[in-house]
């Protein structure tokens, strides 16, 4: 499956006067074991709108405890509003307009779902996931009894 | 002020389609860092528990061990002095709260000028006594009306034994975190254990903040990179709030890391799956 590396770069000339910041990490993104290639990019954009109240980003419907990403960016341009960004039952923080985040996510149980909510007006937010393992759901297509799909159930 | 520019980059090769090549930078302005920081994780678990160095060791004299204390708080702040007493010099009986006047054995507390353990709650010993006896009489008051009285469930000390011994403390309410800050370093009481082994005592206090409540507004950007090497199991970081519930939030693997805007209402602790780990670190953000 797919190879998928994330860098990160900070910089900065003037936070720590006299000690230019250049920070560089880069890791190549595994799965649970030790093989290279998440098998699942789930991405996408969004509007949310104030009225909307939280809404589910993602829910943790894979394997527990196995190596996923996920990539969030507010897209608003004013910079009062932001995003409440929530993993089950605890308040990440706030994604103002333009920022985003990066984090891996281990799915510990299914109570591991992001939330997501809009403070202060409508907000375009985009994002990712990347995930080692996904089983699929069971289909409710009815099936004929030599287990071939009944088209007229 | 100051500005700062973190730029993610996330690529993909070996997909059958189209690879993705994605790039994406912001520039908040701030004014305050703690630097780039590193510390060394020790704490391989958010079970708490209160350990003894030696279960059978008997303790011939309980006046050696008057007026020593161990202060244990639990996840809403509530904080108790448990402070011993020597029954065969008359010291005040257990579960009482000292005041002036509370015999601790070799004379009250007022007498003695220690006004330190004023408020602490009476742990009533005797001579003969075993470290593991002592820790059980701990653990009664603990789990009594003027200790934390229901907030907190100390377990059941186990027979004596020639090893360190402990009582688990959990959270008895549903949903809450069982992470309580026991201050063995400040204790005065020796025989607590606290080491990195397994066995020894662990709580809260022996994991790092990463994040300060107290230092920065919200949201404060945080980068965390786990220096180990990559192991599927060894040299994991566990991140989480120590609010109420303190779930963990990530789980960041050997050579990875996370990027993330914080919101610090609370402190961001860590802990890890390996004695020695090693985090690199780094707040940016507004001072509180």
């Amino acid at each position: 499956m797919a190879t998928t590396t994330a860098s990160l770069a900070i910089s900065s000339s003037d936070l720590q006067p006299g000690n230019r910041l250049s920070i560089n990490a880069s890791s190549l993104l595994m799965k649970t074991g030790l093989t290279e290639g998440l098998e699942i990019l789930d991405a996408g954009t969004g509007e949310l709108t104030v009225a909307m109240s939280t809404k589910k980003l993602n829910d943790a419907l894979g394997t527990a405890d196995t190596s996923n990403w996920m990539y969030l960016a507010n897209h608003a341009t004013d910079d009062t509003n932001y995003i409440e960004v929530g993993l089950h039952d605890t308040i990440i923080g706030r994604l103002y307009a333009g920022d985003w985040m990066f984090t891996p996510w281990n799915m510990s149980d299914a109570a591991a779902e992001w939330s997501i909510e809009a403070e202060g007006g409508t907000q375009k937010y985009e994002y990712a996931f990347f995930k080692s393992t996904y089983v699929l759901a069971n289909s409710a297509q009815a099936n004929n009894s030599d287990g071939t799909p009944d088209v007229n159930p | 002020m100051a500005s700062f520019t973190p730029t993610l980059t996330l690529t993909t090769s070996s997909l059958t389609s189209s690879d993705l090549s994605f790039s994406v930078s912001t520039s908040p302005t701030v004014t305050d860092t703690t630097g780039l920081q590193r510390t060394t994780l020790n704490s391989t678990s958010k079970v708490t528990k209160l350990s003894v160095l030696v279960g059978d060791a008997d303790v011939a004299d309980a006046t050696t061990i008057e007026g020593q204390y161990i202060d244990i708080t639990d996840n809403h702040g509530l904080r108790r002095r448990y402070v011993f007493t020597t029954a065969d010099a008359s010291g005040s009986a257990s579960n009482v709260i000292i005041v002036t006047g509370t015999d601790l054995g070799s004379g009250t507390a007022g007498a003695l000028n220690r006004e330190d353990l004023f408020g602490g709650v009476t742990v009533q010993i005797t001579d003969g006594d075993e470290q593991r006896d002592i820790l059980e009489k701990l653990r009664v008051v603990i789990n009594a009306s003027n200790g934390h009285a229901g907030s907190i469930t100390a377990a059941a000390v186990a027979s004596e034994a020639a090893a360190v011994q402990s009582t688990t403390l959990t959270n008895p309410t549903a949903g809450e975190s069982g992470v309580f800050l026991i201050d063995a370093k400040n204790s005065t009481w020796i025989h607590v254990s606290n080491t990195t082994v397994a066995t020894s005592t662990n709580s809260g206090v022996d994991h790092p903040t990463l994040l300060d409540k107290n230092e920065f507004l919200s949201p404060a950007f945080v980068y965390i990179k786990n220096t180990a090497n990559f192991s599927a199991t060894a040299g994991r970081v566990f991140c989480y709030y120590d609010n109420h519930g303190a779930e963990d939030i990530m789980e960041i693997r050997g050579g990875h890391f996370a990027f993330v805007p914080l919101s610090p209402n609370n402190n961001l602790k860590a802990y890890t799956s390996t004695v020695g780990t090693i985090v690199e670190y780094m707040v940016i953000g507004d001072d509180a």
